[in-house]
C-alpha cells in the first residue's frame, strides 16, 4: 500500500504546482481520499450485512439469504436499490425539520470517526495528535442523532427507543473511555499510529486484558447491538428510534450503525490487537491485510455475541454498566499505573 | 520507499517557494485579478502567502483540513442519496400513511410529556465522569514523565470523585426505578 501513498503525494504535489494554492490542493486531495473512505466503508457494509445474515442463520441453524448471487451475496445491494425506490414518508405529527435532519446526522457522526482511523502505515486521512480523543468525542455525538430521531417522530415507541439509546450510550461511554486510558498510560500518546508502533514487541491485549474486556462489552452497548439492543427491541418497541423512518432515510440509520460497528472494531484492532503489526513474524503479508483480518475478527466476535445471548433488561444493563464496568475500569487504571512503576523499577 | 516519511518530502511547504514564482498559479491569479479587479481575492492571496511562509506542521488549518472535508462529505453524501430517492420514488402521502404508527392502534394522549427521572439522574452522574475524563487524558499522556508525583495527585483527584460516586450509589441514584 506504500505505492498508493506515494501516488497520493505526487498527485498533491502536482495539484499544488498546477493551482498555485496549497490549501486548495490539500482540500481536493482530502476530498478525493474522503470519498475513497466512504466507498470503502460502503463496500465493507455489503460484506458485513451479508456476513451478519449468514452468521445469524448459521447460529440458528437456518440457511439465510441464498437467492441472489453466490450464497445470497448480492442481497444487500439489491435491498439498497429497493430502498431507493421506496416512498419517503414523514408522519403528519412529527417535528418535520428535526425528523429530516436526524438521519443525516446519524450518518455524519458515524462517518466522521473515520477521519482518524488508519488502515495501514500512513493510510489515514488526518493523523491528529489527539486521534483517539477525537474518536471518543465524535462517537459520543452519535447519541444526539438518536435522541433527535426518537423525539421528533412523535411516537411513543420511538421516544422510548431514543431515550434508552441516550441513557445506554452515555452510561457505557465512561467504561469505554476509561478502558482506553490504560493503553495511553503505556504509550504516552493519543496518536493512533504511535499507539500501533508501540505494539511491535507485545500487543496491548496481553497487559490490558481487563481493559479489552471492558472495551468490548461497552462498545457493544455503544453500537446498540444485541444483547444490549433495547433501543431497537423488536418485540417491545417494534423498531426503536427509527420506527417511523422509511426508504433511504431508514437505510442511512442502518448504514450509520454498521459504520460505527466497523469503526469500533477498527479501534479495538488498533489499540489492543496490534493494528497492522504482523503476528509471529509473518511480515510478508502486507499490514493492510492484517489490519482487515483483525477488524473482521472483532466484527465476528460482535456478531457471535449478538446471536448467542438473549436481550437483557434495561435495569440490568444500567446496573452492570455503573456498578460493575466502571469500578473494574477504574481498578484497571490503578493496576496499570502500579504495573508501569513496578516494570520500570525492575528494568531500571 | 519503505516508509511514508521517506516520500513525505513532496509535502514540505518550504519547497513551494521554489515553484511559486515560476508556477502557473501566479499567472492564473494575476489574470484573475486583472479580469475581476476584486480586492477580496487579493486579500486571500496575501493570507495564503503568509500561511505558506510558516512551516507546515505548525498550522492548525492544514492539519484539520481532513476533518472539515469529511464533515462536508458526511452531509453531501446522504443528501445526494436522498435526492436520488426523490427522483425515482413515488410521492403520494395519504392520511393513513402519515398517521403515527403504533402497532395499528390509534395513538393515545401526548407523546412529548415529562419523562422518567431515572434518565436524568444518569445524565447528571455522567457529566461528573465526563469532566473527569477530560482531566484524565492529559494526565495519562504525561503519566510516565510525571513519575510518583503524578500518580499520587491522580489518586487524590480520583478519590474525591469516587467519594461522590459512592454517595450517589448509596443514595440510590444508580438504582433503576
Amino acid at each position: 500500500m506504500d505505492i498508493f501513498i506515494v501516488w497520493v503525494e505526487i498527485f498533491r504535489h502536482w495539484l499544488t504546482v498546477a493551482t498555485g494554492i496549497p490549501i486548495l490542493a490539500e482540500i481536493i486531495v482530502k476530498a478525493a481520499l474522503t470519498l475513497g473512505v466512504i466507498i470503502f466503508v460502503l463496500l465493507n457494509l455489503i460484506v458485513l450485512v451479508w456476513l451478519e445474515r449468514k452468521l445469524s442463520a448459521f447460529f440458528q441453524m437456518r440457511r439465510g439469504p441464498n437467492r441472489l448471487g453466490p450464497a445470497g451475496f448480492f442481497q444487500f445491494p439489491v435491498d439498497i436499490v429497493k430502498m431507493l425506490g421506496k416512498e419517503d414518508i414523514v408522519p403528519a405529527n412529527a417535528d418535520r425539520p428535526v425528523f429530516l435532519i436526524a438521519s443525516i446526522c446519524a450518518f455524519l457522526t458515524a462517518i466522521m470517526a473515520w477521519a482518524v482511523i488508519p488502515l495501514g502505515r500512513g493510510l489515514i486521512l488526518e493523523d491528529l495528535s489527539i486521534g483517539i480523543f477525537y474518536f471518543i468525542a465524535i462517537g459520543s455525538t452519535g447519541t444526539i442523532a438518536f435522541i433527535m430521531a426518537g423525539f421528533s417522530s412523535n411516537n411513543k415507541y420511538a421516544l422510548l427507543g431514543g431515550m434508552r439509546a441516550a441513557a445506554q450510550m452515555i452510561s457505557y461511554e465512561i467504561p469505554m473511555v476509561f478502558s482506553l486510558l490504560g493503553v495511553i498510560m503505556i504509550t504516552g500518546s493519543l496518536t493512533l499510529s504511535k499507539i500501533v508502533e508501540g505494539q511491535k514487541s507485545i500487543w496491548f491485549i496481553i497487559p490490558q486484558i481487563l481493559a479489552f474486556l471492558c472495551y468490548f462489552i461497552s462498545s457493544i452497548a455503544e453500537t446498540n447491538r444485541g444483547p444490549f439492543d433495547m433501543t431497537e427491541g423488536e418485540q417491545e418497541l417494534v423498531g426503536g428510534y427509527f420506527l417511523e423512518y422509511s426508504g433511504i432515510r431508514y437505510a442511512l440509520f442502518m448504514v450509520a450503525e454498521y459504520t460505527h460497528l466497523v469503526a469500533v472494531s477498527a479501534i479495538a484492532a488498533l489499540v489492543f490487537l496490534g493494528g497492522w503489526n504482523a503476528p509471529f513474524g509473518l511480515t510478508f503479508i502486507p499490514g493492510f491485510i492484517w489490519m482487515m483480518l483483525k477488524i473482521y475478527f472483532m466484527i465476528f466476535l460482535f456478531m457471535w455475541v449478538r446471536w448467542t445471548f438473549p436481550r437483557i433488561r434495561i435495569d440490568h444493563l444500567m446496573h452492570f454498566g455503573w456498578k460493575v464496568l466502571i469500578p473494574v475500569s477504574l481498578i484497571n487504571i490503578v493496576l496499570t499505573g502500579i504495573g508501569i512503576f513496578v516494570f520500570r523499577a525492575i528494568t531500571g | 520507499m519503505t516508509t511514508w516519511v521517506d516520500w513525505n518530502i513532496f509535502a514540505y511547504w518550504s519547497d513551494y517557494d521554489i515553484f511559486w514564482p515560476a508556477g502557473c498559479g501566479r499567472i492564473f491569479f494575476q489574470g484573475f485579478l486583472y479580469l475581476t479587479n476584486n480586492y477580496t481575492i487579493l486579500v486571500f492571496y496575501v493570507i495564503i502567502h503568509k500561511i505558506l511562509s510558516i512551516e507546515r506542521e505548525g498550522i492548525m488549518l492544514f492539519r484539520y483540513t481532513g476533518i472539515a472535508v469529511i464533515l462536508v462529505w458526511g452531509i453531501v453524501f446522504p443528501v445526494i442519496l436522498l435526492r436520488l430517492q426523490k427522483m425515482i420514488s413515488p410521492h403520494n402521502p395519504t392520511r393513513a400513511k402519515t398517521l403515527t404508527y403504533e402497532c395499528g392502534l390509534d395513538t393515545q394522549g401526548d407523546t412529548w410529556i415529562r419523562f422518567k427521572i431515572s434518565y436524568f439522574m444518569y445524565a447528571l452522574i455522567f457529566v461528573v465522569f465526563d469532566v473527569e475524563t477530560v482531566f484524565l487524558y492529559p494526565w495519562a499522556v504525561l503519566f510516565q514523565k510525571l513519575g510518583l508525583f503524578g500518580i499520587i495527585e491522580m489518586i487524590i483527584f480520583m478519590a474525591i470523585l469516587i467519594v461522590g460516586f459512592a454517595y450517589a450509589w448509596k443514595e440510590g441514584a444508580l438504582q433503576w426505578m
